[in-house]
C-alpha cells in the first residue's frame, strides 16, 4: 500500500508512514480540535512533493480560512497565488430550500471535477462536509450523496480526507466507508488541558492504538515521537556519581548505572531537592551535560536554597552545562509541556536529567493517561541513554506502593527519604527500595543536611 | 401588471428525476403562471463551469431569478404545490 506523509512526524511515526494514498480518511474531532490544521499540512505536505491540493470549506469563508491556517512555518498564501494549493469555499445560498431528499450532489460533483482537472488535483480536504448540510434539518440525509461522492473521489484515485465532528452521523458512514479514521481529541483534567490523537481504523495497514498527545503551536500539530513503551532499552554498565560520596557508598562506591532511572520519593522537606542538586553538581563537575525542570520553584529559589548546602549552580549555568527550565504545571497542557521538555532534551543533548518534581503531574485526581504520559518521558530518556533523577512528593510512605507503581516497573533505582521525630528532634533518614543490577546496601541510614550538604551516618543503625 | 417570472432550472443529464422537474416546472410556466413566465433549462453535465460561476451544489434545482429576492428550491419537483411555496409564487 502506498503511504503519503502527513507533513506531521509523529503522526506518520503512529500511521506507520503516512495516509493512505487514493483512498478517504475521516479525522474526526469536537470544535476546535485541531482538524482543519491536521489536513492543511497535510495538503501543505504534497505541495512538497508535487500534488496539488485542493481544501473545499463547508463552514469558512475563504479569506478567514486562509488567516486561520497561514503560519511562518506553511506559507498558504505562496502556494494560493502559484495555484500548487486551490481553496474554495462551498455553500448554500441564503435562500435555499430543500423540500425533499430526492436531490443529489451532481453538482458539487462536476465543480469538484472541474476543479480537479483543471489544476491536476492530487489531494482533497472536505472540511466540515456535514456543515454544507447545517441549515436544513437534522434529520435530512445526505449520507447517501457523500457515500457516491467519496467513492467517486476514490476511483479517480484522489487522496482524501474528510473532517467531521464525534457524532453517531459521521461515524456511521466512517464505519463502512473510511479506509483510515484518525480522532483528535482534547481534555481538561484539573487546570491542565491536553490533546490527544488515536488512530481509529486502517483498512490493510497495521498502526499504533494508543492515544499520543499533540500540541498545536504556531508551526503547526506537534506529535510527540514518543514511541510505544517496549523494553528494549540498552543496558550500561558504566556507573554515575550520585554526587554524594556516602550515598555513592550504599551502591558498593559506584552510584547509579548510566542511563537508568532513579526515582527519589519523600515528603515535603524531606531533602529531595539537595539531593538533586547534588547530583546536577557532580554530573557537571564531570563535565557532563545537565538539564533541570523544576515545576515547583523558580531558578532563582533553587539556586538561593542550594547556596544554603554550599552547592553552587551558577557557574556550571554560565558555562552552560546546566540548563534550568523552571515552568509552573498549569501554565500550559501537559502536552506542551511533554514536548517542550522532549524540544529541550533533543537541542540541549543532556547527559543527565532531573524532573523536580515528577509528582507535579500525578496527583491523586490526575487520570491514568496522564501518568502514562510521563512514563514516556521516563522511557524516552532511557532509550537516549541519559541518566533521569525523578523526584517524587509522597505523602505517607503507605501511599507509596500505590502511588508509583505506574513507574515502577521503568525505574531502575528507588531511593526513599524520611522524615521522623524522635525525642522531640526531627530526624531524617534514607534507604534503597530497589536497585535493578547491582549490589546495594540494605540498611535504613541516617542523614544530615548541613551547610556542606547532605552527609550520610557510616555507622550502621541499631538492630 | 405582475412582474414576469424568469426561473432558471438545473438538471443533470436526462435522468428520470431530470425529466420530471422539466415536466412540472414547464407546467407551472404554461398554466398556473399563464405564460408570464421565461424558463431557462439548463444541464449542468453540458457545462460544468456553471457550477462554479452560478454555486449550483445539489440537483434538479430550481431559482426563481425574478422577482427579487432570490429563491432556490433543491429536491424533487414533481409536486407542483411545493414549488409554489419554494419559489413563494403566490
Amino acid at each position: 500500500m502506498k503511504k503519503l506523509s502527513t507533513g506531521i512526524k509523529g503522526l506518520d511515526d503512529i500511521l506507520y508512514g503516512g495516509l493512505p494514498q487514493g483512498k478517504i480518511t475521516f479525522v474526526l474531532g469536537r470544535a476546535g480540535t485541531g482538524k482543519t490544521l491536521l489536513s492543511t499540512q497535510f495538503l501543505y505536505e504534497g505541495t512538497l512533493v508535487g500534488d496539488t491540493g485542493l481544501l473545499i470549506s463547508f463552514d469558512e469563508r475563504v479569506s478567514d480560512l486562509i488567516d486561520h491556517i497561514q503560519s511562518d512555518h506553511h506559507d498558504i498564501k505562496s502556494l494560493i497565488l502559484e495555484q500548487s494549493l486551490i481553496v474554495d469555499h462551498i455553500y448554500f445560498d441564503d435562500n435555499t430550500h430543500a423540500l425533499d431528499e430526492h436531490y443529489t450532489l451532481d453538482g458539487l460533483k462536476l465543480r469538484l471535477d472541474t476543479l480537479i482537472k483543471k489544476y491536476a488535483v492530487k489531494r482533497i480536504v472536505l472540511d466540515s462536509f456535514k456543515s454544507l448540510f447545517q441549515r436544513f434539518e437534522d434529520s435530512f440525509n445526505y449520507k447517501v450523496e457523500l457515500t457516491r461522492l467519496l467513492h467517486w473521489l476514490r476511483d479517480l484515485n484522489i487522496t482524501t480526507i474528510i473532517t467531521g465532528g464525534i457524532d453517531n452521523d459521521v461515524l456511521g458512514i466512517e464505519s463502512y466507508i473510511a479506509d483510515c479514521v484518525v480522532l483528535l481529541d482534547q481534555r481538561i483534567h484539573g487546570q491542565i488541558s491536553t490533546r490527544r490523537m488515536r488512530v481509529l481504523k486502517y483498512r490493510g495497514s497495521d498502526h499504533e492504538c494508543n492515544e499520543y498527545p499533540f500540541s498545536i503551536s504556531s508551526n503547526g500539530i506537534l506529535v510527540s515521537p514518543l514511541s510505544s513503551l517496549k523494553f528494549d532499552h540498552s543496558a550500561s554498565t558504566k556507573r554515575i556519581s550520585t554526587g554524594i560520596q556516602s550515598l555513592d557508598a550504599m551502591f558498593k562506591n559506584q552510584g547509579f548505572y548510566q542511563g537508568s532511572s532513579v526515582l527519589v520519593s519523600g515528603e515535603a522537606g524531606s531533602g529531595k531537592s539537595s539531593m538533586a542538586a547534588h547530583f546536577i553538581h557532580q554530573a557537571c563537575l564531570d563535565q557532563k551535560k545537565a538539564l533541570l525542570f523544576l515545576f515547583e520553584e523558580s531558578e532563582a529559589q533553587i539556586k538561593r536554597n542550594m547556596l544554603s548546602i554550599g552547592i553552587d549552580l551558577q557557574p556550571f549555568i554560565d558555562i552552560n552545562l546546566l540548563k534550568v527550565h523552571a515552568v509552573r504545571p498549569t501554565e500550559k497542557g501537559l502536552e506542551k509541556h511533554l514536548l517542550s521538555m522532549i524540544h529541550a532534551i533533543d537541542t540541549f543533548h543532556p547527559k543527565v536529567v532531573v524532573i523536580d518534581p515528577i509528582s507535579a503531574f500525578w496527583s491523586k485526581d490526575t487520570d491514568l493517561g496522564i501518568k502514562a504520559l510521563m512514563t514516556q518521558i521516563i522511557d524516552y530518556l532511557k532509550r537516549k541513554q541519559i541518566t533521569g533523577m525523578y523526584m517524587h512528593l509522597m505523602h505517607t510512605l503507605d501511599s507509596l506502593h500505590n502511588e508509583s507503581t505506574l513507574i515502577s516497573s521503568l525505574i531502575d533505582t528507588w531511593l526513599v527519604l524520611r522524615n521522623r521525630e524522635v525525642k522531640k528532634y526531627r530526624t531524617r533518614d534514607l534507604f534503597i527500595v530497589k536497585s535493578r543490577g547491582m549490589a546495594h546496601d540494605q540498611a535504613v541510614r541516617s542523614f544530615k543536611i548541613t551547610d556542606k550538604g547532605i552527609v550520610i551516618e557510616k555507622d550502621e543503625p541499631r538492630g | 401588471m405582475q412582474e414576469t417570472y424568469v426561473l432558471t432550472l438545473y438538471i443533470f443529464g436526462q435522468s428520470f428525476i431530470s425529466n420530471r422537474a422539466i415536466k412540472s416546472v414547464q407546467q407551472v410556466c404554461d398554466e398556473s403562471l399563464k405564460g408570464n413566465c421565461q424558463l431557462t433549462i439548463i444541464d449542468i453535465s453540458e457545462n460544468p463551469d456553471i457550477t462554479i460561476t452560478e454555486n449550483i451544489i445539489a440537483v434538479p434545482l430550481l431559482v426563481r431569478e425574478r422577482p427579487l429576492p432570490k429563491r432556490l428550491i433543491f429536491g424533487d419537483l414533481n409536486n407542483l404545490e411545493r414549488i409554489f411555496k419554494g419559489l413563494e409564487i403566490t
